[in-house]
């Protein structure tokens, strides 16, 4: 039995780790290479838009196996209420139930995946969303939104980019200090959070969003915090609540 | 036309004439379209995987050749590596990378190397030039991992089209190239482009059968290398839009005569 060396050779190539090889059948490995792709965004703009005038801009970021169109329903609510909301498409293919679904990292593969750099890539790509939406509507004002894993990704690509963000709405997601390079956690106080969680949340617990809340809270963020009962679910009424937050703060 | 095949051959017709582009980067959306969804587009980074399989008997200090393999547009890696076998039992290092876009194909999701699934309004020409670098990164990233002296690609189907376009756009890459019942269109290459590059020699065959991806572009293919002083080789195949191992079986020894390492 032979072991193929494939681990560590270059810094373009992430080499996963060989598996053994043996004579009889041709055992294969797998090695992650960077690729530039083309993604949709949805952009959906508000009722009675006015291109002379400036709008908040909400970047709507989907669950992991969530699609774009299913967190576009609740683009209306925020259409009705004068916002431009955008949904970008997570940039992996998971299988959904009915098609092809999406999500921001490689979590879903396991151990052995990229995920990390997979997840750097995805933080890069939602800031660049946002900047190139917000130069083209002219928005002084950009939220990022997101449930689950897209509001784990809200706080991770907002937290690392105060400096295009006014404030970001994340509903059952988690905050994990290891993501942020030391230091940049400290550097977004400016940024104002609304995280909301339900105590009953089977798929991501409870206290990963009063972790959130508690580190936040203590660096000197303007942190609302809101419990709400039913699970791992999105709430229409945690919507309007949200959009009553972004709104009693705009400018 | 079959039903089972309606989505395979209009996928096809689409790959052959894509269209125009309707906005690459943010600033396609139109202003004052209220109400409804539109589309933006941007780039964005993210990490593919490619399977690698070694051959019978691989040893580290030896140098063998490199085939990468090109699914077709709904396949997916899997179905490439069926045929591994073939080429590691010949000595060869056989790759099979995924395509960089994941659609619905009928019951499962298939991936494509371009947005060609999607139709009009998806930015087409710029996802294919972004997969023929991809493409050439990994043929050129496993060569240098592996120490090949000879890459080959080889595909089929849409897979058969990339492997024409990425090869003789990057003639310093590849030793020769493989297309099953791909084709070329010549508006897919840059003026000079066959012209420019070093002859590096083709395998191409094609079902006259075919109804998914019509004999004539293979035919077109064949006849535009040729007249530039290609060393072509053609198989004119039966049964259709298929891929059956007797026939990669032959191309592997097309590959072996013109190998410039011992068999």
């Amino acid at each position: 039995m032979r072991r193929a060396r494939l681990c560590g050779a270059t810094t373009a190539l992430i080499l996963c780790h060989a598996a053994a090889l043996t004579a009889q059948q041709p055992a294969s490995d797998t090695v992650w290479l960077d690729a530039v792709t083309m993604h949709p965004t949805q952009v959906r703009l508000p009722q009675d838009y006015d291109p002379t005038r400036a709008y908040p801009l909400v970047v709507g970021l989907h669950g992991i196996g969530g699609t774009p169109a299913g967190i576009m329903q609740l683009g209306e609510i925020f259409q009705e209420t004068g916002v431009i909301f955008a949904t970008p498409q997570g940039p992996y293919a998971v299988p959904g139930r009915h098609g092809v679904a999406y999500a921001w990292n490689l979590v879903h593969l396991g151990p052995g995946a990229p995920d990390q750099q997979a997840t750097a890539w995805s933080i890069k790509y939602i800031a660049d969303v946002a900047r190139a939406l917000a130069e083209q509507y002219r928005a002084e004002e950009v939220y990022l939104f997101g449930f689950s894993q897209g509001a784990s990704f809200t706080m991770h690509a907002g937290l690392n980019h105060p400096e295009i963000f006014t404030g970001l709405i994340a509903i059952a997601g988690g905050l994990h200090p290891g993501w942020f390079v030391e230091g940049v956690l400290e550097r977004g106080a400016s940024l104002r959070v609304y995280i909301a969680h339900s105590p009953d949340d089977e798929a991501v617990p409870y206290d990963y969003g009063t972790f959130a809340r508690d580190t936040l809270t203590a660096l000197g963020y303007d942190v609302t915090f809101r419990e709400y009962e039913g699970g791992h679910i999105m709430r229409p009424e945690l919507m309007s609540e949200a959009i009553r937050w972004l709104k009693n703060n705009s400018r | 036309m079959r039903s089972s095949q309606w989505w395979l051959a209009s996928m096809t017709l689409a790959l052959l004439f894509p269209a125009a582009p309707a906005s690459g980067q943010a600033g396609g959306a139109g202003q004052g379209d209220t109400g409804t969804t539109h589309l933006v587009w941007m780039d964005a980074t993210v990490l593919l995987p490619t399977e690698v399989s070694l051959p019978t008997d691989y040893d580290s200090t030896k140098s063998y050749p490199l085939v990468v393999a090109l699914h077709g547009i709904g396949g997916t890696p899997a179905g490439m590596m069926r045929l591994a076998p073939l080429f590691t039992s010949s000595g060869i290092i056989y790759a099979v990378p995924q395509g960089s876009y994941a659609f619905w194909a009928r019951d499962r999701i298939g991936y494509s190397w371009n947005l060609a699934q999607i139709g009009s309004g998806a930015p087409d020409p710029e996802a294919t030039a972004w997969s023929l670098k991809y493409i050439a990164d990994i043929a050129r990233g496993l060569a240098r991992q592996f120490h090949t002296e000879e890459v080959y690609l080889f595909g089929f189907s849409q897979g058969g089209a990339f492997t024409l376009m990425a090869g003789l756009n990057h003639p310093e890459i590849f030793t020769g190239l493989i297309a099953f019942a791909g084709g070329m269109n010549p508006r897919w290459y840059a003026p000079g482009v066959l012209e420019r590059g070093r002859r590096i020699r083709a395998y191409i065959a094609h079902s006259p059968e075919d109804e998914a991806v019509a004999y004539e572009v293979s035919i077109l293919a064949r006849d535009a290398l040729e007249a530039l002083d290609y060393d072509v080789t053609f198989n004119a195949y039966e049964g259709g839009h298929v891929l059956r191992p007797e026939l990669v079986s032959d191309a592997i020894a097309w590959l072996r005569e013109g190998s410039q390492r011992p068999k």
